[in-house]
């Protein structure tokens, strides 16, 4: 008899999660065809339709996968990967013209996004195809923040493993430094080294990176001592390993882990804080494409009240890309948490 | 063995839910204890015994982690069968608990003075400290006036055992079930924290389910004893007995197995071969049989906890009826 | 000791010998943690010595002083004739290598993200060698691992005691003549601590080992050990035959420990429910008169030194006798 509240959950109609999914995207493709220019009920419905086939997707997921799935987890994970591999296949891709002006004399600007087009998600006031430069965009998106987190990690999990292994005077070099860091006021910060550097995509990763580091700091030295207090370390040194030895084969493959997950928060972080430079004026420069500089077009002319797609286009695609980060760094710190890690 | 049983267990399983599937911690257990009795339930990790310790007191029930079936009646209410609010009067006066570890058993920004008025309802603020106080000297403590403005962690581990034990008294509790109590203390505090229990059973009358890993602990002090093994009772049996003519082949070999003072130096200890089941995927039948030296193919049979006189055993051979 | 002294050490053929060895933390505030103030002992070629304490009573430092983890505030360690402390760190890694230690959580003790084969061979590898493959399968099978179900495990698919069997091997890679043993069954449960404790006989004897077995279970240590030293708050109490430790023990400490043992019958003298003093202000004298029942004004005035009662019994008390 105890087996039956058990066995309960997994003999759930089976065909109910994927019927739901179905219903869902139905509801949603109906909306998006036949219901299109009905304002708010087509709005009601594709909200609608997305949890309807969002529920019954995660249903169906879990009823294949078990209970462990996490649809959201994937459908992030499924943005990055198609924004990473837009990004680097751009130049192949069949895409509009993103930042040669001269090219564009004759395309209509502004264009409205509609997927019928040659312009899906429509061009800016020069004509500029506005997915070729989103796709762009991307580009120097990413290589500036996940550069930054690169080289945050490197700098910033060597101090401090070294900070949270030797202790002592190293310790609070460390410390002082990264104190430094942190009081000053990260835009100021960024706006001083925005114009004394050259605004090239290294220089820009390179100040961003200052961003990074003390967070990574604290998190390696947070994590060292938590793992050189057990008992593998004390084991290691008992056979001679020296002090390099400890740091680099016992302690740095446990420090990593979460050093890594921290890394996809920050690069999050890092990816709004580039979009704020170039907002500024102070990152990439136009007309080269980032996120940041296509969302500051929407300010010239009042040109967000009359085309909101200009400022919408790049401001979701920068909320999905942040969003999936924060989760997929989120979800990989709490499984490498050095607090949980009591394996 | 005329009284009503203070406490009665019957068929209790809880099946803990896990990614792996449905983890049997506790398997069909049946035991009752009788008002005033120290009750003794050894095992060794994983065995359960905690779990047990828990779902009897109702701090485990079902719930989306966990499916308990069975019985537990205390002083004649249905621990299961209560809603919140009852089990958290039932905890108010009816049975205590102290945990393994002083250490985190307490609030660290709360003084001891109020880890014990906060357990009492109904009591004026003077009386409630009064009554603190008095608690305090039950267990033991010195200088109670003063322990009682003092935080958890100015106190020596025994100490913090002592205040554990004299809040989970605050509710003159009928029961008392001490999960792993001088586990993470010292042999010198562990004699004193087990003496303390026997004073408080002799003295109030309360009736103590001591739960231990620790054979010898239990060996001295309970009247009656249950060996767990793998989610189930292997025997139960008046302390003395059991200590003396182990029945089950596991018990057996467990006391072989421990060291003894009495022994000389370098004598070969019994061990046990291989360890126990799996609790997502257990044996069918006797749950020991893999690691018992008098195992036969009626093993593959759920033996059946029979009861002999004062004693009981779930064994198809025990010792010394000629069983192997 | 609850005194100092050093009547018990031998002369002969001793692999470790330790004088007069001193751990102090700074404990903040320009305070000191007295973890252990002046104790001594050696080693005989295949001897087990057991140090037995209460948690706070200084053996696990002691014990990681004599491996130079970290070196000790004062004293000698000198293993074969080599004087420890003090030595440069390459040099000592070299020396130190027939000493090595097992730790008490074996699951803590092992790198988590590294898999068996890798682990027991970590010892040769900091050395800058590879051992072959048979030599780790000999290794794990000596202490009772089948090489090919575990080779490619990490710890954390490993029981507490097979983690323990793997520390064992781990250790026994580096050929030591020295265990130095730090509460190595303690988070065992009871079937498993006999399967280790045996092992661990087992081993010794055929490898002619000698052992330092730290542990708070009087049982356990009787079963290892040859000579038990008995230490209360950074001192040395009693050094007792093993064999005698039951009967004839003499240290008022001894006898309460011996009177705690939850198998000793019940009742008797109440043992003194004082707490144990802070080791950051350690009672002057004899440190266990604070709760001992023959205290005097002796006790607080004056250390009681190491006295020889018998052949290879020493007690540090004044007022003990047989």
């Amino acid at each position: 008899m105890s087996d039956v509240p058990l066995a309960a959950p997994r003999t759930a109609p089976r065909w109910r999660g994927p019927a739901l999914a179905l219903a869902g995207l139905a509801v949603l493709g109906l909306s998006v065809t036949v219901l299109a220019g009905h304002g708010w009920t087509q709005a009601a419905l594709v909200v609608a339709g997305l949890a309807g086939a969002y529920t019954g997707l995660n249903a169906a997921g879990r009823a294949l996968f078990g209970d462990a799935f996490d649809l959201m987890f994937w459908l992030c994970a499924a943005w990055l990967a198609v924004l990473v591999v837009a990004a680097v296949a751009a130049p192949v891709l069949p895409l509009g013209e993103h930042q040669d002006i001269v090219k564009t004399l004759d395309t209509p600007g502004m264009a409205v996004p509609d997927l019928s087009t040659a312009h899906p998600l429509g061009t800016n006031n020069f004509g500029l195809d506005l997915l070729a430069r989103v796709v762009y965009g991307a580009r120097s998106s990413l290589v500036v923040s996940l550069g930054a987190v690169v080289i945050g990690m490197v700098v910033g999990g060597a101090a401090g493993i070294a900070a949270g292994y030797f202790r002592r005077g190293a310790d609070a070099t460390v410390g002082v430094l990264t104190n430094s860091l942190l009081a000053v006021p990260p835009l100021i910060l960024l706006i001083a080294l925005g114009t004394v550097l050259e605004p090239n995509l290294r220089n820009i990763a390179v100040a961003l990176s200052l961003l990074a580091i003390p967070g990574m700091v604290r998190m390696a030295r947070a994590s060292t001592m938590a793992f050189a207090r057990r008992e593998f370390v004390v084991a290691a040194e008992a056979m001679g390993a020296s002090r390099w030895r400890v740091m680099t084969r016992e302690l740095l493959p446990n420090v990593v882990l979460p050093l890594a997950s921290y890394g996809m928060v920050m690069v999050s972080v890092l990816i709004v804080a580039e979009a704020s430079l170039s907002f500024l004026g102070l990152g990439v420069q136009p007309p080269a494409p980032s996120w940041g500089n296509m969302i500051a077009e929407g300010q010239e002319n009042d040109a967000f009240t009359k085309y909101p797609h200009i400022v919408l286009v790049p401001g979701v695609t920068l909320f999905l890309t942040v969003f999936a980060f924060n989760l997929i760094g989120e979800k990989a710190r709490k499984r490498w948490d050095p607090r949980r890690a009591n394996l | 063995m005329n009284d009503a049983p203070l406490l009665s267990v019957d068929d209790l399983r809880t099946e803990i839910r896990t990614a792996r599937g449905p983890l049997r911690a506790v398997d069909g257990v049946s035991f009752t204890v009788r008002p005033g009795e120290m009750f003794g339930i050894v095992g060794e990790s994983g065995s359960g015994k905690s779990v047990l310790g828990r779902t009897v007191m109702g701090l485990y029930t079902s719930g989306p982690a966990m499916t308990v079936t069975g019985k537990v009646v205390l002083d004649g209410t249905d621990v299961h069968a209560l809603d919140d609010a009852g089990r958290r009067r039932l905890w108010r006066s009816r049975v205590g608990m102290v945990f393994q570890d002083p250490g985190t058993a307490l609030n660290p920004v709360k003084r001891v003075g109020r880890h014990l008025t906060e357990a009492m309802r109904g009591l004026s603020r003077a009386a409630a400290r009064d009554r603190a106080e008095e608690l305090l000297r039950l267990v033991g403590i010195p200088e109670p006036r003063r322990r009682l403005r003092q935080y958890p962690h100015e106190l020596s581990g025994g100490m913090r055992q002592r205040v554990v034990i004299a809040v989970a008294l605050a509710g003159e509790p009928s029961l008392l079930i001490a999960d792993e109590p001088t586990t993470a203390l010292d042999v010198t505090v562990q004699k004193q924290i087990l003496d303390l229990l026997g004073r408080l059973q002799a003295e109030l009358g309360t009736a103590i389910i001591l739960i231990s890993h620790d054979l010898a602990v239990v060996a001295g002090r309970a009247d009656r004893v249950a060996v767990m093994y793998a989610g189930r009772l292997a025997e139960l049996a008046p302390a003395g007995e059991l200590f003396d003519s182990p029945r089950h082949p596991y018990t057996e070999a467990l006391l072989a197995s421990v060291p003894r003072l009495g022994d000389p130096p370098h004598s070969v200890l019994r061990t046990i071969d291989g360890a126990p089941p799996d609790m997502a995927a257990p044996p069918d039948g006797c749950r020991f049989a893999p690691r018992c030296r008098h195992a036969s193919p009626a093993c593959a049979a759920p033996p059946e906890f029979a009861a002999d006189g004062a004693r009981a055993v779930a064994c198809h051979h025990p010792v010394d009826l000629g069983g192997a | 000791m609850a005194g100092t002294g050093t009547t018990h050490l031998r002369s002969g053929d001793r692999v470790l010998s330790v004088e007069d060895l001193v751990v102090e933390f700074p404990a903040g505030r320009g305070r000191r943690v007295h973890a252990v103030s002046g104790i001594s002992f050696d080693l005989l070629d295949g001897e087990t010595l057991g140090i037995l304490g209460e948690s706070g009573c200084g053996k696990s430092s002691a014990g990681r002083a004599v491996m130079q983890l970290p070196p000790p505030t004062a004293g000698s360690v000198r293993l074969h004739g080599t004087e420890l402390t003090g030595l440069a760190p390459a040099a000592l890694r070299e020396h130190r290598k027939d000493m090595q230690m097992i730790l008490q959580n074996p699951v803590a003790a092992l790198n988590p993200r590294r898999r068996v084969a890798d682990l027991v061979a970590e010892g040769p590898a900091v050395r800058g060698g590879r051992p072959d493959r048979a030599r780790i399968e000999a290794a794990l099978e000596a202490v009772g691992l089948d090489p090919a179900t575990v080779w490619d495990r990490r710890p954390h698919e490993l029981s507490g005691g097979q983690c323990q069997r793997v520390c064992i091997a781990r250790a026994l890679m580096l050929d030591p003549r020295v265990l130095i043993l730090d509460e190595p069954v303690s988070s065992l449960d009871v079937s498993v601590q006999a399967q280790i404790l045996n092992l661990l006989e087992d081993t010794g004897k055929r490898l002619g080992l000698s052992m330092v077995f730290i542990a708070h279970d009087l049982a356990v240590v009787k079963n290892v050990s040859d000579r038990i030293m008995v230490m209360y708050l950074g001192k040395v109490c009693e050094v007792i035959p093993s064999a005698a430790l039951a009967g004839s023990a003499l240290h008022p400490y001894t006898r309460l420990l011996l009177a705690s043992v939850p198998e000793a019958p019940q009742g008797g003298a109440e043992p003194g429910a004082a707490e144990l003093p802070s080791p950051l202000d350690p009672p002057s004298g004899c440190r266990f008169r604070t709760r001992c029942p023959l205290a005097t004004d002796l006790c607080a005035k004056e250390e009681p030194k190491l006295r020889r009662t018998a052949d290879g019994h020493h007690v540090a008390c004044h007022h003990a006798s047989r």
